[in-house]
């Protein structure tokens, strides 16, 4: 790939970026295709060390994974809000972290599981919390000669939960107007919050953690006025735009509504 | 006659297309392939508003494989529009642009890719000029002038019927309010394009994804300056038109001029980024209404100012603003009316029919008011209209003759099968049941210039085995107007579905037709198809009285044969008929017919005052929701209708235009459609940013038809298509309202608005 | 430069010399001449181009030629067999399933490629599998019941 000094794109499965070509967007002159790498496309689970995901794992195939729906559903919900059957056959999950899109379905949720990303290339192997991946809008840590091979989720321990809420105006072929993940971890029903994680998407440059909010989340027993607080602060961590889409204050009007229904869905209040 | 049993007419009959649709069969414009065929591209205006300083196409030309380059000097500079006297836009701009997609040039080249390139080499030189986008800033005196003109005024309506100061001192109970209705995309799934060839005689050959053949012919005659029947307007399916095919689009003349210049066929097909950005929309409006009623929920007076944003050139937009007011007028058969039009040039691309034409808009205000009037009385909204609705053989003060019409039997039909009642009394949280009705022409009118707009003709031809050949100039746009048409020759001749071949559309071989518009085909051509049977009919008993030695008068046509009424045993089959007239008496049998629509007229410029339309189509929707109050979701639940549509000639089909018309078009109207533009320049160019619906969004339906037999139509039939999407935006805005108490009077109703009504009732 | 792709469309195999930069919508339309997989968007989002690649219904319009190699590719000409309809589009004509037609075939492939998948699946997964099938006419109610009725019948022994 350093042979073609920038001119070149990966093409993974192309949805994103055959549809930013058309556009002309993008020219690029040199396409690589890396499906002929073996194994990227594994799915692997592992008691120990957890599921590790080939990059060119298509998302009908994880969406229809038995282990991904029974033992991380966060991310399972995301993988089914993502896209049209026909795109979920040929995309990636792969090609949907590396086109950086801020309203990405899989990043919120692989954040908030605590998700890696393995980069082989120029500068030898590297793992980095996929918290750490995303730049900016279309542009991720990868330089040029890198590429993303892995992305390694931990296990979930037995007390934690989580949801993936995706808010847009159709059931279907949407960007997320905001989309927000939250994994929470409790020792029974209704005790207090352990650890907490709440990941917000198309709410910022990049999907971002709400630090602040886990911060008052963490620890306590969560009521219906520690919730709006919670709900209030991520909102208040969120940066979001005025598009075609929805307007930054009703985005952040979202977050807050999004928030508070995660919650409320995983544990009682 | 039309009490008797029939035989094709009323059956829930397959389309005759549908074998060739399922299979992949069926050939479509942009599937129209040609020997030595060019690729057409069209260089469309980056500006909104500019002069045109210079245009270099010399870098162009010399591309290899580039085989023509137009611009305006290769065109008769010939203004068009169906309206001559309106007529102000060019197939290509020569001096000026004036929205953000306008043509000022194009490429045919052997492949798409080298025409691309060759139109990124054409050197336009503009001088960018002031533009203005709304048209209430168009309106005023200091706002930069889009055309020649003192103003950017390009029309004005002015109706007046009864006196409105009385009515609204007669009134009780008085409601005012503004409404704004969306620029929305028709969305028709195959792009706009055309395939047009040029003979060396110097004859063209056009396909084109239009729904007016016969006018297409003669607008393309016009522009190119040649005759009439030097232009042959071919038939192929169209993938989806909903009034955005009707007339010429500048790609037709453009592919038309590429061909004459390269002397090869020359196709142009839009990209969906041009369908989004240089197709017509429907006409956005600002209306500003005031109603009053009785105490008895009578309305008396109504009064509206109305806004059109004609966009940068006239096409339709002082026809889609006047058939708003023509609604104002004959809904509810309001005594009292005055109706201010302004029609605006903006720089916004110009607007055209979409179904419903004005009605959807002037719907959502007018069925938004009758609500609130209801709630001002405290009455039921669907007493309210029960009171109000039309009746059958009534004149309404504008001139409107209403003849057959069931609206009050839709009404109490919804009412029935909605559970209104029982909903209207136990409210749950958040959920919402509203009603909303509609009129509409249901057999086209008399809108237009030149008598291919509102005449339909037919002829019928028996073959000498009995088979029929049946030449329309309608045009099959999806709406199933073949298999319709084809199902009353079949009856009124007697013969099986099958025996029946139509052709449609392709303008050397039928005859004139206005085409697929104002739901006007399953009446008026089906008027021209039944008569042109029946003299077949006729002309084959006249042959049989001989063969069975009866009176013509004691003679029936029915399952292929020609038998006396009174002794069936006695009978000839018609292909029998058929052969003896080709072999022993040599006349061949062609019935022909016309149906100029002599029941209704053009009306009055002055006064506005006319029977615009032949027969009119009534129904009721009811529609239920649920409002998601956090994130102003509206989600909708089920949609009861109820449509008067004379006789359903199909209802498989007739359901299928009311089911789509609502679900396909209406929903997305009311709820997620609306084309945002930035400096004139649309920001939603795909169908993920411009929402149509999906399947997942769709809501229960329920669909019945109260069949009034209409005295003039073919086999009691009147028009749907049309009617179906038109009061679903009222109804579901109404059932908002019984939901949450917030009325949003600006379309679409998107969760913003949704919250931000909230926010103020709060 | 061009690239030499094997492709079996409908069981029939087709070597090919292919642009680089021309989608499988392309080829399966102007190379091969199978006219009934429709171009609506370009983009992947209205799925009047679906096909069913390797069993599974995919937006012809995002796939790369060079990347179908290979591939065992059914297009809706592939459907009927020995002149018999498949019983989808038996029940797209008999509940008037289809308007103007033009998102017809790739909505037949995206419902074929889920009764590929299951064979009982309930309306919310028939509604799933559609809803990359834009249709502006129909409203997709007929769609729907056309699918299930095709369900109804298979289950029946």
């Amino acid at each position: 790939m350093n042979q073609f000094k920038g001119k070149a794109k990966i093409l993974a499965g192309g949805t994103d970026l055959l549809v930013q070509m058309k556009r002309g967007k993008i020219a690029p002159e040199y396409l690589i295709n890396i499906k002929n790498i073996s194994d990227l496309d594994r799915i692997e689970y592992d008691v120990n060390r957890g599921l590790t995901i080939g990059s060119l794992a298509l998302i009908a195939d994880l969406q229809e994974s038995y282990t991904i729906r029974d033992r991380f559903p966060i991310l399972h919900g995301a993988l089914s809000q993502l896209g049209t059957q026909q795109v979920r056959n040929i995309a990636t999950i792969g090609g949907n972290l590396c086109n950086a899109s801020p309203a990405a379905e899989t990043a919120p949720a692989l954040i908030a599981l605590g998700a890696s990303a393995k980069i082989v290339g120029h500068g030898g192997e590297k793992v980095v919390k996929l918290e750490d991946f995303f730049v900016e809008p279309g542009k991720t840590v990868l330089k040029i000669g890198q590429i993303l091979i892995e992305i390694q989720i931990p296990n979930v321990s037995p007390d934690c939960k989580g949801i993936y809420l995706k808010h847009a105006l159709r059931r279907k072929l949407e960007t997320a107007i905001v989309g927000v993940a939250v994994s929470l971890s409790t020792d029974f029903e209704y005790g207090p919050v352990k650890e907490a994680n709440i990941v917000l998407g198309a709410a910022a440059p990049i999907p971002k953690r709400a630090l602040k909010a886990e911060q008052l989340a963490k620890g306590k027993k969560i009521d219906q006025h520690l919730l709006n607080e919670i709900a209030s602060v991520a909102s208040e961590e969120s940066s979001p735009i005025t598009d075609v889409r929805a307007t930054a204050e009703y985005r952040r009007e979202m977050v807050k509504v999004l928030v508070k229904r995660a919650f409320t869905e995983l544990i009682k209040i | 006659m039309e009490g008797r049993e029939f035989t094709v007419v009323g059956k829930k009959l397959p389309r005759i297309d549908a074998l060739a649709k399922v299979t992949g069969e069926g050939r479509f414009i942009s599937d129209i392939q040609l020997p030595g065929m060019l690729y057409g591209k069209v260089l469309r205006s980056p500006l909104a508003h500019a002069k045109i300083l210079d245009l270099d196409i010399s870098n162009a030309e010399k591309l290899p494989g580039v085989k023509a380059v137009v611009t305006a000097k290769d065109s008769p500079r010939k203004t068009f529009c169906i309206y001559p006297n309106l007529a102000n836009n060019l197939i290509l701009q020569d001096t000026k642009v004036r929205y953000v997609g306008d043509q000022v040039a194009a490429v045919a080249a052997i492949d798409e890719n080298i025409a691309e390139e060759a139109l990124d080499l054409i050197k336009v030189e503009y001088q960018e000029l002031p533009a203005v986008f709304d048209p209430e800033e168009a309106i005023k005196s200091s706002a930069p002038r889009i055309h020649e003109e003192e103003n950017n005024v390009a029309a004005y309506i002015k109706r007046q019927f009864g006196n409105i100061e009385d009515g609204f001192a007669r009134s009780d109970v008085i409601v005012e309010g503004r409404f704004k209705s969306p620029s929305v995309a028709h969305c028709c799934m195959e792009p706009r394009g055309c395939v047009a060839s040029f003979d060396l005689s110097g004859k063209l050959t056009i396909w084109s994804t239009t729904q007016t053949p016969h006018s297409l012919r003669q607008e393309l005659a016009e522009v190119l300056d040649i005759p009439i029947n030097r232009v042959r307007v071919m038939s192929a399916y169209v993938g989806g038109a909903f009034g955005s095919r009707m007339f010429m689009d500048p790609i037709d003349a453009i592919a038309s001029l590429l061909s004459r210049k390269s002397g090869k066929p020359v196709r142009i097909v839009n990209t969906r980024e041009e369908e989004f950005i240089s197709s017509r929309t429907r006409y956005p409006m600002i209306i500003e209404l005031k109603t009053g009623a009785k105490k008895n929920g009578k309305c008396v007076v109504r009064q509206a100012k109305v806004i059109t944003d004609n966009g940068a050139y006239n096409n339709l937009g002082s026809s889609v603003t006047g058939n708003a007011c023509s609604k104002l007028c004959q809904l509810y058969s309001v005594p009292n009316i005055k109706f201010d039009g302004f029609v605006v040039y903006t720089n916004n691309v110009y607007g055209g029919a979409c179904r419903g034409y004005g009605n959807p808009q002037i719907t959502f205000a007018m069925e938004t008011q009758m609500d609130e009037i209801a709630v001002k009385l405290g009455m039921d909204p669907a007493e309210i209209r029960l009171i109000n609705a039309n009746r059958p053989n009534t004149i309404t003060v504008s001139g409107c003759e209403i003849t057959s019409c069931g609206l009050t039997e839709c009404i109490e039909e919804t009412i029935d099968r909605s559970g209104w009642k029982m909903k209207k009394s136990k409210k749950r949280k958040n959920c919402g049941i509203g009603m909303a009705v509609v009129m509409h022409g249901g057999s086209g009118g008399k809108f237009y210039w030149g008598d291919n707009c509102h005449i339909s003709s037919a002829i019928v031809k028996m073959n000498n085995d009995g088979t029929v050949d049946v030449l329309t100039g309608s045009k099959e746009i999806g709406q199933g107007s073949d298999t319709v048409l084809a199902q009353i020759a079949a009856e009124e001749l007697g013969v099986l579905l099958e025996d029946i071949n139509i052709l449609s559309g392709d303008t050397d071989a039928t005859p004139p037709c206005g085409g697929a518009w104002g739901s006007r085909q399953t009446f008026t051509a089906g008027i021209a198809v039944k008569s042109a049977a029946a003299d077949v009919r006729r002309q084959l008993l006249s042959i049989a009285t001989d063969m069975l030695e009866a009176r013509i008068d004691d003679l029936e046509a029915k399952n292929g044969m020609i038998s006396i009424k009174d002794y069936p045993e006695k009978a000839v089959p018609i292909s029998t008929v058929a052969s003896v007239s080709y072999t022993h008496l040599g006349t061949p049998i062609i019935g022909k017919s016309i149906n100029n629509d002599p029941w209704s007229s053009t009306p009055d410029p002055v006064t506005g005052f006319g029977n615009v339309s032949s027969a009119y189509s009534f129904g009721v929707q009811v529609a239920e929701v649920e409002v998601d109050t956090d994130t102003g979701i509206v989600r909708p639940v089920k949609i009861t209708c109820a449509y008067d549509l004379g006789r359903a000639i199909n209802p498989l089909l007739a359901k299928g235009q009311v089911v789509g018309g609502t679900l396909s078009m209406g929903l997305g109207y009311a709820l997620t459609e609306n084309l945002v533009r930035k400096k004139g320049k649309v920001q939603n160019i795909s169908f993920l940013d411009y929402k149509i619906l999906t399947a997942l969004d769709i809501c229960d339906i329920e669909c019945v038809f109260v069949e009034t037999n209409d005295g003039r139509g073919p086999f009691g039939a009147k028009g749907i298509g049309e009617p179906a999407m038109i009061p679903t935006a009222a109804a579901i805005s109404n059932a908002i309202y019984d939901a949450i108490g917030v009325r949003v009077k600006e379309l679409p109703i998107t969760p913003e608005r949704i919250l931000k009504a909230l926010k103020e009732k709060s | 430069m061009k690239h030499q792709i094997r492709l079996n469309v409908n069981g029939a195999y087709y070597d090919l010399l292919v642009d680089p930069r021309k989608t499988l919508l392309e080829v399966i339309r102007n190379d091969i001449g199978l006219i009934g997989t429709k171009m609506g968007c370009n983009c992947g989002e209205c799925g009047a181009c679906t096909v069913i690649m390797d069993g599974r219904a995919v937006n012809a319009c995002l796939i790369l030629a060079v990347q179908a190699n290979d591939k065992k590719i059914l297009t809706i000409e592939g459907l009927a067999s020995g002149g018999k309809l498949d019983p989808l589009q038996e029940a797209f004509i008999d509940y008037g399933a289809l308007q103007c037609g033009y998102c017809t075939p790739g909505m037949i492939m995206s419902a074929k490629a889920l009764l590929y998948k299951k064979s009982s699946p309930d309306r919310g997964e028939i509604q799933e599998s559609i809803a990359g099938n834009l249709c502006r006419c129909t409203g997709y109610i007929s769609v729907i019941e056309a699918i299930e009725a095709v369900i109804k019948a298979e289950k029946r022994p």
